[in-house]
């Protein structure tokens, strides 16, 4: 049975980080808390089962449409709603992304209802059974290791390319970035997109084990800060240690004390923050350079 | 220049919302009639309980348009003055403003237990009558109040109605003494969850059943993967679970991901009674039961009157809602606001809260009487309906049926104990 829950808590570690990846980087290079995350995979979701109900498409294959769709709809956030807030104070750019998400949440309401939509695709539902004991969830593990696919990608992409090494320069420091000519908002501008491209991605592997519903994404969310944030400010390996350590967390508690199964991360991720404020691959001020 | 489009934009997106709030909560009767009275409705109408809170409304709107049709109450039109309520705290502030700017001497409502609870308490200040249709937390009519009437029965009745089934149908079919039959009963764990298992705890100690895990979760989890693991290590042979839409369908996945065998599973409303749950499950919904309201049964169990009235409500639903049936909630609306409207208002004379409170408690409907198989009868201390009951429905070929009590059974075909995962194709054949 250890066994077994440490298997479902890995996986559903995949889960968390598929859900705060996208987080992260918005957070780590534009400096914007995105509280409508959680609705960008709400609507990657929908996409999906629609892309599923109207053509038949399997969720897997849909992410090909997903991504770049949610790519425009980042940049198109980014520019009607982040960067005319970004040289508001702080609490403009919360209710900025806050009010897109209630927004969102109540657009999704009127135009689809509040049923709770499913996807069933051939393995959804099902398990590899390795032993009486012990089971896995193929549409998990599906979810997982597309994930760490595309993350390494993602990686790949922000290690060797210009745009990609433009982004990593932002996050580190702007100033020093501008004065070597990059165009820091253009650099923005990428960021979000691709933060909510992996939003939507999100919502695409992850409709085959849950469903989509108007406030789907308000579940999430508040688990992705704290793996953003326990993994450190804008570092994706620390968004991917974050993700497992919670899944783990939780799936460990669950067992033994179901009581305490959601306080367990907070407890956790309180005792972090007074060890190492910065998280666990964060670097110093990360979360404070804003774009003055 | 960047600031005044910010600024466009936002106002824009606000007006967007309101527009879309109104168009929600602005879907009265016929306006202007002369002669109208407004009644209060409280309902999550967005939100994360929005799904049955519309549907309850929509039992609401045929119940209103019929008395409407039929010359209204008193001789008034009746409208609803419609507040949303997502939430307890909007709860009191919506119930707050239908008393004061509306005006209201009825507010009928809320489906949700936690809703309900603080909407009736400004209700009950101000002595208004609170008319709930289908909210079930026992701590609701535990209360006190003068003003409140619930016309669906609380919580630990309905743990107790699927846990006696258990002993009574389920358990001679199981071919097992009953001292070795092994119960698990989760729940989530607010007080609509707690009280069903409370309710049902109590029925399977008695019997003398062992009772091997009682779990509780909230229902906002994204995982139930420990919980599932943990009741496959205790292998219960039963499993009576009290969940919501999302969590139930997310456990009954993980279930069968992990393989979590059980002769019997019984639901209590929640996520085991909607279409949703077979849109999710396919053919491994068939053989689950559910303990709880049902809109779709035997109306050879009812009286003349109320199959008619059953039968006017289902072509109705049906015509408005592209020719799918109403689930429970939506009888359950209908059934409340057909009451008040038709029966309770006329018998008082008058919408005045004390008449209103007089005619109620006078009323004596026998069982069979409404389109939901109930009669009605108020408790003189605790104003709860007496004659409530849940019923027992079987999922068959991914439909729900009901199949007890007897009288209003659709079948007596019933599967026990319950197929393997992916053998359920035959239940009830």
């Amino acid at each position: 049975m250890i066994l077994q829950i440490l298997i479902s808590g890995i996986l559903l570690g995949g889960v968390y980080i598929l859900a705060s990846i996208g987080l992260t980087l918005i957070f780590g290079v534009a400096k914007v808390v995105n509280f409508a995350h959680g609705e960008i995979l709400m609507l990657g979701m929908y996409l999906t089962f629609w892309l599923y109900s109207i053509f038949n498409l399997d969720p897997t294959y849909s992410i090909a449409i997903v991504i770049p769709i949610f790519f425009l709809l980042g940049t198109l956030m980014y520019l009607f709603v982040i960067r005319p807030s970004l040289n508001a104070p702080e609490l403009t750019q919360v209710f900025a992304t806050l009010g897109l998400s209630i927004l969102l949440q109540n657009l999704a309401l009127l135009l689809w209802g509040a049923d709770y939509r499913t996807v069933k695709t051939f393995y959804s539902n099902t398990a590899v059974t390795i032993s009486p004991e012990i089971s896995i969830s193929v549409s998990r593990v599906v979810a997982f290791v597309t994930s760490l696919l595309i993350l390494l990608v993602l990686i790949i992409f922000l290690k060797k390319t210009y745009i990609g090494k433009a982004i990593q320069a932002v996050s580190q420091d702007r100033s020093a970035a501008m004065l070597m000519g990059i165009s820091v908002k253009r650099i923005y501008m990428y960021a979000v997109g691709i933060g909510c491209a992996c939003a939507g991605l999100a919502g695409a592997l992850l409709i085959p084990q849950y469903y989509a519903f108007p406030t789907a994404g308000v579940s999430f969310i508040l688990i992705s800060f704290v793996v953003v944030v326990l993994g450190g400010i804008g570092s994706i390996p620390g968004a991917i240690v974050g993700g497992i350590i919670v899944g783990l967390l939780e799936s460990i508690t669950g067992v033994f004390v179901p009581e305490l199964k959601e306080a367990s991360y907070f407890i956790f991720f309180i005792v972090i923050l007074l060890i190492r404020p910065n998280g666990l691959f964060g670097v110093k001020g990360a979360g404070e350079e804003g774009a003055r | 220049m960047k600031n005044k489009f910010s600024i466009l934009f936002l106002t824009l997106v606000m007006l967007i919302g309101i527009v879309g709030c109104a168009k929600e909560s602005g879907s009265d009767g016929k306006s202007g009639s002369k002669g109208s009275e407004k009644v209060g409705v409280i309902l999550p109408l967005s939100g994360p309980l929005a799904q049955l809170g519309n549907e309850v409304k929509r039992g609401f709107d045929i119940a209103q348009e019929m008395v409407n049709e039929q010359d209204g109450v008193l001789g008034k039109q009746v409208k609803f003055a419609v507040a949303d309520a997502p939430d307890s705290n909007s709860a009191t502030s919506s119930a707050n403003r239908l008393i004061q700017n509306d005006k209201v001497s009825v507010i009928t409502g809320s489906y949700s237990s936690a809703i309900s609870f603080a909407a009736s308490q400004v209700a009950e200040r101000n002595k208004v009558i609170f008319w709930e249709q289908g909210a079930v937390a026992d701590d609701i009519t535990e209360r006190g109040f003068k003003y409140l009437f619930r016309l669906i029965y609380p919580a630990s009745d309905l743990g107790r109605a699927a846990a006696n089934f258990l002993v009574d149908e389920v358990s001679p079919k199981l071919d097992m003494k009953t001292e070795d039959i092994k119960v698990a009963i989760i729940h989530e764990d607010s007080s609509y969850g707690s009280k069903v298992a409370e309710g049902a705890k109590e029925v399977v100690e008695k019997a003398g059943m062992q009772l091997v895990a009682s779990e509780a979760y909230s229902y906002k989890t994204n995982d139930l993967s420990s919980t599932v693991s943990k009741l496959k290590s205790l292998k219960p042979d039963v499993i009576i679970a009290c969940q919501y839409t999302a969590d139930g369908i997310l456990f009954w996945r993980q279930a069968k991901e992990a393989g979590l065998n059980l002769k019997a599973m019984i639901g209590n409303g929640g996520a085991h009674n909607i279409p949703d749950f077979a849109a999710a499950m396919g053919d491994d919904a068939n053989g689950i039961f559910n303990a709880g309201t049902s809109s779709n049964f035997n109306t050879d169990g009812l009286d003349a009157d109320a199959k008619k009235l059953y039968e006017e409500f289902q072509e109705r639903y049906a015509a408005k809602n592209d020719g799918n049936l109403p689930s429970a909630h939506a009888a359950m609306g209908f059934n409340a606001m057909y009451l008040l409207l038709k029966e309770v208002i006329p018998a008082a004379g008058s919408f005045k809260p004390e008449d209103i409170r007089k005619a109620a408690l006078a009323m004596d409907k026998p069982i069979g009487s409404t389109i939901v198989g109930w009669g009605v009868k108020f408790d003189p201390k605790t104003q709860n309906n007496t004659l409530a009951f849940p019923m027992i429905d079987q999922w068959q070929e991914q439909k729900i049926i009901t199949i007890y009590p007897k009288e209003f059974g659709l079948t007596e075909k019933v599967t026990i104990p319950l197929p393997e995962w992916g053998n359920r194709a035959n239940v009830g054949k």
